[in-house]
């Protein structure tokens, strides 16, 4: 069975969907958790989140995934823990500080990141696989001289070079797809 | 945007202006917007590449965002409760499964006492240290691959995650055949191979992703602990987890809980 047909079912809110999501996944969700500083329950409130914002999502726009429910389900779930474990931290620079308190309207915004993130990450796919490497470095913020150590590139200048036209191409992809407009922030 | 732009921004974004200077970067943004929306972008991806971290939303098309508030606030008490019944049931079923096991075992544990029958079995003790640490969940293989293997990339995830290790082996190994650059898929087979009792592959699956160039191919010396520990060959598992904790490789503090946990058990 392919990811679309739980995600039809699992819009029909049926139970017995819901009870096999629930017994193939909440384990792995649970272990994450587990290993990432959370509890049991919070796994729990977790795993619903995630079914919900998935159900809200495609009530709205009936979107399709690529691969096996399974693992949309976990990657959904995972930034979501990934997501409550950075809320204590600045949720954004001193540029634009923003506290969310109304419960429905963090969720809204939790949904759009998800979606956000699939877009730059379907985007990053596309660039070619020196780009990815390179720019894989430069977002976990390798130090250059590090860059030059791991790559064949042979000074730091070259590395920043390369490094702007990655990011050049990819922001270029971002930016053509009709979705950004909805997505970037103002 | 000019390589000096550029250069700004990720300076700012790793912290590496001074106060003035970063001062004056906060002000230019908000006069000139072109960089403004170059810098919120970059900053997005940073934090969106990055996976410790994650990037907020903040100032979007509020449009979008209430009109999914909306479907929010009219859903989640309902869905709350659909989901809370359907996994509560199954929570009481696991219990219950869980009961009748463990009742069974109490039995069991009784009725060997009463012949006096030696309580300890080895195989399982060591079947259950390996449960023990064999937790680490592999990174999933579906993301950030094109299309023509996502097929197969797909399959070979859902039979392992299904514990059906002969057929994620099926589509490891045809994936391997293309792709000698995918660490993940080498350990997808090893462990495959290890659950199935295909030890002495799985050995030889390992010796090359360790040998290779692979950035991470130190994990190779983690699955080769636990591949010796399910073959139950302790002296061997022993000395892979040495050369972990000696090295500081991946899993380091794992191994010294492993072999601490192996010490006792010998004793």
């Amino acid at each position: 069975m392919d990811g679309n047909f739980f995600l039809q079912e699992l819009a029909k809110e049926d139970s017995r969907i819901i009870t096999q999501i629930y017994d193939k996944n909440f384990p792995s969700i649970k272990k994450f958790i587990l290993l990432n500083s959370g509890n049991t329950e919070d796994a729990e409130d977790i795993f619903q989140k995630g079914l919900i914002q998935i159900i809200i999502r495609y009530k709205k726009e009936k979107f399709t995934i690529s691969g096996s429910f399974d693992a949309y389900l976990i990657a959904i779930c995972k930034n979501l823990w990934r997501r409550e474990l950075n809320s204590h931290k600045k949720r954004v620079t001193n540029v634009e500080k923003v506290e969310v308190h109304d419960e429905y309207i963090d969720n809204s915004y939790a949904l759009i990141e998800q979606k956000r993130q699939e877009l730059f990450i379907e985007k990053f796919a596309e660039i070619t696989g020196n780009c990815k490497e390179i720019l894989t470095l430069f977002f976990a913020k390798t130090p250059y001289e590090e860059i030059v150590a791991k790559t064949e590139y042979s000074s730091e200048l070259v590395v920043r070079q390369r490094v702007f036209k990655c990011k050049k191409r990819l922001t270029e992809l971002i930016k053509k797809d009709k979705r950004y407009n909805s997505l970037k922030e103002l | 945007m000019s390589l000096e732009e550029d250069i700004l921004i990720e300076r700012f974004l790793r912290n590496k202006l001074s106060e003035e200077e970063r001062n004056d970067f906060l002000d230019k943004i908000t006069i000139d917007l072109d960089l403004r929306e170059k810098f919120l972008l970059e900053k997005q991806l940073f934090e969106t590449l990055n996976e410790k971290e994650w990037s907020y939303a903040s100032k979007i098309n509020t449009t979008e965002v209430e009109e999914y508030a909306t479907l929010f606030r009219d859903n989640s008490d309902r869905l709350k409760h659909v989901i809370q019944k359907a996994t509560t049931t199954q929570k009481r079923k696991v219990k219950i499964r869980r009961l009748t096991f463990f009742s069974a075992v109490a039995a069991a544990v009784i009725f060997a006492v009463l012949i006096n029958f030696y309580p300890q079995d080895e195989s399982f003790t060591i079947d259950e240290i390996y449960a023990n640490y064999n937790t680490d969940e592999l990174p999933s293989l579906v993301t950030r691959n094109s299309k023509e293997v996502q097929k197969d990339l797909t399959l070979a995830e859902r039979n392992f995650k299904n514990k059906n290790y002969k057929e994620a082996l099926l589509y490891v190994d045809r994936l391997l055949k293309v792709d000698t650059e995918n660490s993940t898929l080498y350990l997808y087979k090893a462990i495959s191979l290890t659950e199935t009792g295909e030890f002495a592959m799985s050995e030889a699956s390992l010796d090359i992703f360790i040998h290779s160039d692979l950035v991470d191919s130190e994990k190779g010396y983690w699955y080769k602990a636990l591949l010796y520990l399910k073959a139950k060959d302790l002296e061997k598992c022993e000395q892979i987890l040495q050369i972990i904790i000696k090295n500081s490789y991946f899993n380091d503090q794992k191994a010294k809980r492993l072999l601490k946990d192996l010490d006792t058990y010998e004793q």
